[in-house]
């Protein structure tokens, strides 16, 4: 018991307000099996989720099974925290070896659901795993979760995947191969990504979503000086997509990303920016110009 | 639907007692209705139920789960920002967004009352962001150039989030984000349960530009308002070990001086305390509820902050008091005509009257899934001398919250720190400078002079960095030791240590250890806290958890706010990746990896005895739990890496770390029917002093020099010496102390894969 519940529980006692005080919320010791599948039942995905993190360190052997059903559940959230909560315990290879049995079958759905869940676990034993499926996935969506997997794992080594991500068919991973490489974690004075020259190209891409997130990354890679310099090609792209992309989302991210470079070689086409015909991208130039100095 | 209720309204709501209204949840909008404590629902009364305040702005939007108290993600779809002139029934209604599906965080009503600051999801997009709009739904951006357009301007974009603005004196706007000041290639902190992104600490310009990143908290500090003084008011998630709570701290404007105000000191009869706001000298109202399944929403407090400015406030001398007694403060599910409330604002603080958001009924989110159904958050004026609410606003199907009145309210003089530290004459340092007056000027601890010989700086973070989802069988979040620093014969010490980086100050004594003490701290002088400060600051105080009424003088120029003479314990030009370990050698450990700084040890001084042979000296205990499944275990400090069903054993802990930190976590278990031979946690993780295997060890002194005549547990054997075994060195003794002090973790930046 912490000083702190002890403290409160005596002054609640003395006081007699067993009503005004409610017990204190320790880290992950407070749950219990009964409550975990009370909460299931219930079908609240906050219930669930926080009943899961209220027994994060307590093994709850009692609601193993119940929990590993969870996979399946409907919401995102509740497969993400499930994978985080078996990933704690010996169910975890469990869960690993139920993945790599839906990840080889034709089940977008099963597939993906068990992606979210390893998402949730963060084993970096399952970066293969999850490869393998992201050579072919069935569909846009299972394949967008292979790659918040990657991204939650964090390794560099999935900058492999993200590469041939980038060249999926499927707008939404390719979109979601750019986010995923910012979150990549860099080796100890290493970085991931050396260069923006491969998602240049894709500040082309026919999908919209592709190009935002194409002028995003490249502003990300320019915060630490990557092909932000007015000879490379990053900056120059950028520049272009801010004059002439069709869309203001894109435009409002190239904006917004020739301020992250910081480079002064941006700042004219910023400047002009600040007349562009949709709101957004005018605010978003004004600020982003006023970043740089 | 915009509902008049009039005569509709079956009655006046009344919270515990007289006329307690009953039963279903019923639709208002009412603002005429202001027939409090009297009884019947009717018309009459004030015209204006915030005190002839013109009009008032709230956000509007689905009903939805949000999370935990700190959860800044997951709000409600169909999001957008009305205002109300008047705020009565006749009112017009303005949609000042006019967006079809944006998830609306929070907003904020600038000085002068003409625009409004908020963030948002807008349509289609994949973070949220900062916009501004002004009251007459016109934007403000556009409206510098001379271009007069309709709706919000955004001012931020980019793949992080930007939550919780509120505007600062001299045009700037306070905001938190997941964006990290270390730079874009470093991932941001972890929360306490190493899931979400935390949220920051942050400023920028009304424009968007010049953003400032502030130092970090290890995890999130969210819902902010600004203190009529100017200084900025914020809960932050508080979590070292098994502490978990939100906790209100106040900080500067230029993101310096971060203070405790609230919920620190055993005062606080919630777990958590939120979307505090100012209510009048000294006095704040906030949510206080339990950290989750309460949709954020939770009881009204009023706290006292121990004093009517910053010179007279203590968090030591605070107290709060529950405006709503019905209302649990913890997770327990809401009765009807209790219900639970959102958020709050002050309108009248002598007539005790709040403007607030609240839900009828059931406000427990396991119950309502259950029955199908969601609460229905309206806007109500709370008077809490008669314990009444009267409605304002409350759509159907549809959260109302969020309320702000709009009026010109004063514009606080602007705060700096006034602290820089400066290195040894060459210039300012862009460390952090941490110094202390006098350690043993303490309000929570009763220390002995002369007690303390050095001060133990740790930095924290979380999992990352590529550590698996915990660090170890214990509850704490990653740490490195920065360094040890003497304490002086005057009890000061002054070190600098890395800018924006979480740091944990811990007192430690002849032996190594965290110093022992007694008081309401707790039984060693460690609060579990973590400061930081931002790069040049001046973090000084007179004590550990002084007297915060105690004036300090400090000249300019006093040598406390220099960092000449500092210990350096900064590593300019290290990153955090690179702040490791060169050696296991004091001096030279950073984390202490268990498989790498420790098992070297048991290797060589320990396993030729507790090998896991079950004998008198590898005792075992075996355990039933409810679903008849039992785990059997034998003493062993090999280092193999063991898979067997306790529970988190597959990160591959060695038999080791399982036989010293396990059994601690085991007792946890609620479903054990039986049990044989002894669970003793071994290691009690963040307390040396406390733990079974260094009393076993017994250390010898280490300060101010090696003896070891003198030993920490007098009169009791020195393990394994005793037994016949190599005594463990001085240097040994260090790690394992340091292990233990530190939290009892298994990975640390040395030893985790990722890297």
């Amino acid at each position: 018991m912490t000083t702190k519940t002890i403290k409160t529980t005596l002054t609640c006692a003395l006081l007699g307000l067993s009503m005004l005080c409610a017990p204190l919320a320790h880290a992950g010791i407070d749950g219990s099996s009964s409550k975990i599948e009370t909460a299931i039942a219930s079908g609240s995905v906050d219930a669930i989720v926080a009943e899961l993190e209220r027994s994060e360190n307590i093994p709850q052997r009692g609601a193993y099974d119940a929990v590993l059903k969870l996979i399946d559940h409907p919401s995102a959230r509740v497969r993400e925290a499930v994978g985080w909560w078996v990933g704690r315990r010996g169910l975890r290879q469990t869960v690993i070896n139920t993945a790599a049995l839906r990840l080889a079958a034709q089940d977008p759905i099963a597939a993906a659901n068990v992606l979210d869940a390893l998402r949730g676990m963060r084993d970096i034993t399952t970066l293969d795993l999850v490869a393998a499926y992201m050579a072919h996935p069935l569909d846009e969506t299972s394949g967008i979760a292979g790659l918040r997997c990657i991204s939650a794992i964090g390794a560099p080594q999935g900058l492999d995947t993200i590469k041939v991500s980038l060249g999926s068919s499927l707008a939404g991973v390719r979109a979601e191969a750019l986010r995923t490489a910012r979150g990549l974690r860099a080796p100890v004075g290493q970085k991931v990504l050396t260069t923006g020259a491969s998602f240049v190209p894709l500040l082309s891409d026919a999908d919209e979503g592709v190009r935002r997130e194409a002028a995003l990354t490249l502003g990300f890679l320019g915060q630490s000086g990557l092909n932000s310099d007015a000879t490379t090609s990053g900056l120059n792209a950028l520049v272009t997509a801010l004059g002439q992309d069709s869309s203001a989302k894109v435009r409002r991210a190239a904006a917004w990303s020739i301020g992250e470079m910081g480079n002064i070689a941006g700042l004219d086409a910023l400047k002009a920016a600040e007349k562009d015909k949709d709101s957004t991208v005018r605010s978003i130039a004004t600020a982003a110009a006023g970043r740089i100095h | 639907m915009h509902v008049n209720v009039g005569g509709l309204c079956p009655t006046m709501i009344v919270v515990g007692g007289k006329g307690v209204r009953s039963g279903f949840l019923f639709k208002c909008l009412v603002g005429t209705m202001a027939v409090v404590g009297a009884g019947g629902c009717g018309g009459g009364g004030n015209s204006n139920v915030l005190g002839g305040v013109a009009s008032m702005a709230y956000i509007s939007q689905d009903a939805v789960e949000p999370g935990n108290v700190f959860d800044y993600t997951n709000g409600g779809a169909h999001g957008n920002i009305f205002t109300l002139t008047p705020p009565t029934a006749s009112g017009a209604k303005k949609n000042l967004t006019n967006w079809d599906n944006a998830s609306i965080n929070s907003m904020d009503v600038s000085f002068d009352a003409r625009e409004i600051v908020f963030s948002a999801k807008a349509p289609g997009d994949s973070n949220y962001h900062v916009y501004r709009v002004n009251v007459d739904g016109s934007n403000p951006c556009d409206a510098v150039t001379g271009v007069v357009s309709q709706g919000a301007c955004q001012i931020t974009d980019g793949g992080n989030d930007e939550v919780y603005p509120i505007y600062l004196p001299g045009g700037r706007i306070y905001y938190a984000t997941n964006k990290n000041v270390e730079g874009a290639e470093v991932p941001q902190f972890r929360d306490e349960y190493e899931r979400a992104t935390t949220a920051q600490a942050a400023s920028m310009s009304l424009d968007g530009s010049d953003q400032v990143l502030g130092p970090r908290n290890v995890s999130h500090r969210v819902s902010p308002a600004l203190l009529p003084d100017g200084r900025i008011l914020t809960t932050e998630w508080r979590h070292l070990g098994d502490t978990n709570e939100g906790d209100l701290v106040t900080m500067n404007q230029d993101l310096t001086g971060v203070r405790e105000s609230f919920g620190r000191e055993g005062k606080s009869v919630a777990n958590s305390h939120l979307r505090a706001t100012w209510a009048a000298p000294g006095r704040l109202v906030a949510i206080g509820t339990s950290r989750d399944r309460t949709f954020q929403a939770g009881a009204l407090v009023l706290i006292d902050q121990g004093g009517t400015d910053i010179t007279t406030q203590s968090e030591a001398r605070s107290s709060e008091i529950v405006l709503t007694p019905d209302v649990p403060l913890d997770r327990s599910p809401s009765f009807v005509g209790v219900g639970r409330y959102y958020d709050v604002r002050t309108i009248d603080y002598g007539k005790m009257k709040f403007l607030v958001s609240w839900s009828d009924g059931t406000v427990e989110t396991e119950t309502l899934t259950a029955a199908k159904a969601s609460p229905d958050f309206g806007i109500y004026v709370y008077d809490a001398n008669s314990k009444t609410r009267t409605p304002v606003v409350n759509e159907i199907g549809t959260w109302e919250f969020g309320a702000i009145p709009i009026a010109v309210r004063a514009e606080p003089p602007a705060l700096k720190n006034s602290f820089v530290a400066t290195n040894n004459g060459s210039g300012t340092t862009a460390s952090t400078l941490l110094s202390a007056i006098n350690v043993y000027d303490s309000t929570m601890f009763n220390l002995t002079p002369g007690s303390a010989v050095k001060l133990r700086l740790s930095e924290g973070f979380s999992s990352e960095e590529g550590a698996p989802n915990m660090f170890g069988l214990s509850d704490f979040d990653g740490m490195s030791l920065l360094g040890e620093t003497d304490i002086q014969n005057d009890g000061s010490y002054k070190a600098l240590v890395p800018p924006n980086v979480p740091v944990r100050q811990q007192l430690i004594d002849k032996y190594g250890m965290a110093v022992t003490t007694t008081g309401q701290g707790g039984d060693t002088a460690s609060e579990p806290l973590w400061i930081q400060g931002r790069p040049g600051e001046a973090r000084v105080c007179g004590g550990c958890h002084e007297d915060r009424t105690k004036s300090i003088q400090l000249t300019p120029g006093s040598s406390a706010l220099q960092a000449l003479g500092a210990a350096a314990f900064d590593y300019p030009g290290q990153t955090r990746q690179q702040r490791q370990s060169t050696d296991y050698t004091p001096g030279n450990v950073r984390g202490v990896p268990w498989d790498k700084a420790l098992q070297p040890i048991f290797d060589a001084k320990c396993v030729s005895c507790h090998n896991g042979q079950a004998g008198p000296a590898n005792p075992s205990y075996s355990i039933t739990f409810g679903d008849m499944s039992t785990f059997a275990w034998t003493f062993d400090l090999t280092g193999r890496s063991v898979d067997v069903m306790v529970e988190k054993s597959t990160y591959t802990y060695s038999a080791s770390h399982i036989s010293l930190l396990g059994p601690a976590q085991l007792t946890r278990e609620k479903t054990i029917l039986a049990q044989t031979g002894q669970l003793i946690g071994y290691v009690e993780p963040g307390s040396a002093h406390d733990s079974t295997l260094i009393q076993k060890l017994n250390p010898m002194r280490r300060y101010p020099d090696v003896d070891g005549n003198d030993l920490a547990f007098p009169g009791k054997p020195q393990h394994p010496a005793d037994v016949g075994g190599t005594p463990l060195t001085a240097d040994e003794y260090y790690l394992m102390i340091l292990m233990a002090d530190n939290g009892g973790q298994f990975y640390s930046r040395e030893n985790i894969k990722g890297y």
